[in-house]
């Protein structure tokens, strides 16, 4: 009779389960970091899904150290959403990516603060939307610096003829080579370090916590240095089929990145503050002038001509820049 | 105690009476200990000897010289020990996350509990697989330089062992949440450094971690260079001598990559080579620990799509194969088949 007992609560125990509203379950995400399973982006994405579970998405993650798999995967439905960078996924919605436009965000405050805008802002939610695709999440991976081989090179014209390695996906790489004179040398993100270091290209850009992993050190040894003006914003982006996920989850989703977001920040600078500060080249504040020129220069002409930024994005970055600082010679025309 | 046991015991005594030369301690790890030791398949006695007597051997140096080729073996080892507990914290976390959730915030807390419990056992791991990777310097010199170290053949399982440590001192590390902070470009040096011992001498061993580097990092080898091919080659050649650490790498870094096709075939490569090639019984305790690692792997499949291990290793969950309708009359129906009222 206790057996018969046991087997009926058991029953009625799967009976519940099955009734209880479990909306959209079993989502994946494609996840991409450069460690793998053993990297700090996985472990963040591993967290997230934990809480995304209490509001009804029961969601699984798969590692990628391959980011063009991971988002190739995505887009042929292996996965509901990938977790990749922005400059990779600016195909699927330029809105987004456009957070990581050239010279656009000087500092990690007011990257802070885009984030937490289109986390609450209903104006950009709606943009975040684009056909099937949503981007629910930002994650700051560090500002993008230039690393030359030599050192002396510290101003736009000395740019002039250098080859630079960039990122064959890129939109804006070609438009800034060409802006400074450069010659364009295709890379990824594996090729980048061992082309740095074995003098294959004079120059290449990445973010701190790259420095490490791709021995860039070795680079720069005869000799060579790091540009301290953020070249870009480096995020990775969780991009997701908003139809598989659950009322509510996409905003539920960016909060919760923006609230993780100093966690993710801690990292960056740990990762900047542990490369030896004889490899950083201050650029003068007379000089850095002449930086955002060619940055603002390269941004428009991405936004007119080959249409890979977003005019709206730009607008409210330009915004938070002078309103930070409205001594910045843009702030006097406005040109975005 | 065992026959071979009992030559441990001898060898540790020689070594606790060697006090005071790091050389002579490091000549018998290097010839006794391991020349026995190796032998010996039992992965908790070699983590527990490890364990036991890593300060032991330190403290049979000087402060200035302690014997760095025995405390890479000895800090190796005990690295062992974290990395049984910290397999067991994975695979008792993947349980919880496997369970059905009735309560999501329950289910959630659960899931974070376990992955407290692992992210230490982790971190155990890492600081002791470290410290096998910084007596390499000290040992041997420069690591991962444009020249290789010089290294005696007798010294040449602690350079590979050393090499072994840095790479899983990495990943532990990582899993743990960093906070060994072991420096994220230890894989890289491993790479280049771990070419400078005789893959035909070390079953592949040494190729396969070269490769691990450029397979993780897409693009960071040479040019037309499939990294993946080249590690599965790799593998399979080291499958060959019957001390299978190739191959468990391989499975290894697919793992931590998400690569479960990799993962898959590799599990069926390494059951088909322990049916097909016998073990070496000289390093029987390398190719059980690389049998661990593939079964690691084995033991998270199933747990992830059942909720428990596999009692065989190699066997991997299949989805049942639908039953075919019966079109036969009903012998339970209404018309009673043996003729009955």
């Amino acid at each position: 009779m206790k057996a018969v007992r046991t087997i009926l609560i058991a029953a009625l125990s799967a009976v519940g389960l099955a009734a209880a509203p479990v909306a959209n379950a079993g989502q994946t995400l494609c996840v991409y970091d450069p460690a793998g399973k053993a990297g700090n982006y996985y472990s963040l994405l591993n967290e997230f899904t934990l809480d995304a579970g209490t509001w009804g998405a029961e969601i699984e993650i798969k590692a990628y150290t391959d980011e063009q798999t991971a988002s190739k995967d995505y887009q042929a439905g292996a996965c509901d959403g990938v977790l990749a960078t922005g400059v990779r996924m600016q195909r699927l919605n330029n809105f987004p990516s456009t957070i990581e436009a050239i010279g656009a965000i000087p500092d990690y405050s007011i990257l802070k603060q885009m984030v937490k805008t289109l986390a609450t802002s209903d104006g950009a939610a709606a943009k975040l939307k684009k056909g099937e695709h949503e981007t629910v999440g930002f994650v700051p991976v560090g500002a993008a610096y230039l690393f030359v081989r030599d050192r002396n090179v510290d101003t736009v014209a000395e740019l002039g003829g250098l080859r630079i390695a960039t990122m064959d996906y890129d939109k804006a790489a070609p438009v800034l080579v060409e802006r400074v004179g450069g010659v364009m040398v295709g890379a990824d993100l594996g090729s980048i370090g061992p082309k740095f270091n074995n003098g294959g290209v004079d120059a290449c850009y990445m973010s701190a916590p790259g420095y490490a992993p791709f021995e860039l050190h070795r680079g720069l040894q005869s000799g060579g240095g790091i540009i301290k003006a953020p070249l870009a914003q480096g995020t990775l982006q969780l991009i997701v089929r908003h139809e598989k996920f659950p009322e509510g989850f996409s905003k539920k989703s960016r909060m919760w990145f923006y609230e993780h977001f100093d966690e993710s920040l801690e990292i960056v600078l740990k990762a900047e503050g542990d490369i030896p500060s004889k490899y950083w080249i201050d650029i003068p504040a007379e000089r850095q002038e002449e930086w955002d020129d060619m940055f603002l220069d390269v941004r428009v002409k991405l936004r007119d001509d080959t249409k890979a930024y977003d005019g709206q994005m730009l607008g409210v970055l330009r915004s938070l820049r002078c309103n930070k600082d409205s001594s910045r010679a843009e702030c006097a025309e406005k040109r975005e | 105690m065992p026959p071979a046991m009992k030559r441990l015991a001898l060898a540790f005594l020689l070594l606790l009476t060697s006090t005071g030369c790091p050389k002579a301690v490091d000549k018998i790890t290097l010839n006794r200990v391991i020349d026995r030791g190796r032998q010996i398949e039992d992965l908790g006695q070699a983590c527990a000897l490890g364990s036991s007597f890593r300060h032991a051997l330190d403290a049979a140096g000087t402060k200035k010289r302690p014997p760095h080729k025995a405390l890479i073996v000895a800090e190796t080892t005990s690295g062992l020990c974290s990395q049984l507990d910290a397999w067991d914290a994975e695979l008792a976390e993947a349980r919880v996350r496997s369970n059905p959730a009735s309560d999501p915030v329950a289910k959630a807390n659960a899931i974070r509990d376990a992955r407290v419990e692992l992210g230490r056992a982790n971190t155990l791991a890492a600081a002791r697989f470290y410290r096998a990777w910084q007596h390499m310097e000290p040992a041997f010199g420069e690591i991962g330089g444009n020249k290789c170290p010089r290294i005696k053949k007798r010294d040449e399982v602690a350079y590979l062992l050393g090499m072994v440590s840095g790479m899983l001192a990495m990943l532990h590390d990582g899993a743990g949440g960093g906070n060994v902070a072991v420096p994220l470009d230890t894989l890289a040096i491993v790479s280049r450094a771990s070419s400078c011992l005789d893959d035909a001498d070390w079953w592949n061993t040494p190729r396969s971690l070269e490769l691990a580097q450029w397979a993780t990092i897409p693009g960071s080898g040479p040019e037309g260079v499939d990294a993946w091919a080249e590690l599965e080659l790799s593998a399979a050649a080291g499958d060959l001598s019957g001390v299978r650490v190739a191959r468990a790498l391989q499975i290894l870094v697919a793992a931590n990559s998400g690569r479960s096709d990799v993962v898959t075939s590799g599990i069926e490569a390494h059951v088909k080579s322990i049916e097909a090639t016998p073990r070496d019984n000289d390093w029987a305790l390398l190719d059980e620990y690389a049998t661990r690692i593939s079964g690691q792997q084995a033991d998270l499949i199933w747990t992830e799509a059942r909720g428990y291990r596999s009692a065989t290793f190699g066997e991997l969950p299949k989805e049942p194969e639908p039953v075919e309708e019966n079109n036969d009359p009903d012998p339970f129906g209404e018309a009673d088949p043996f003729g009955g009222e």
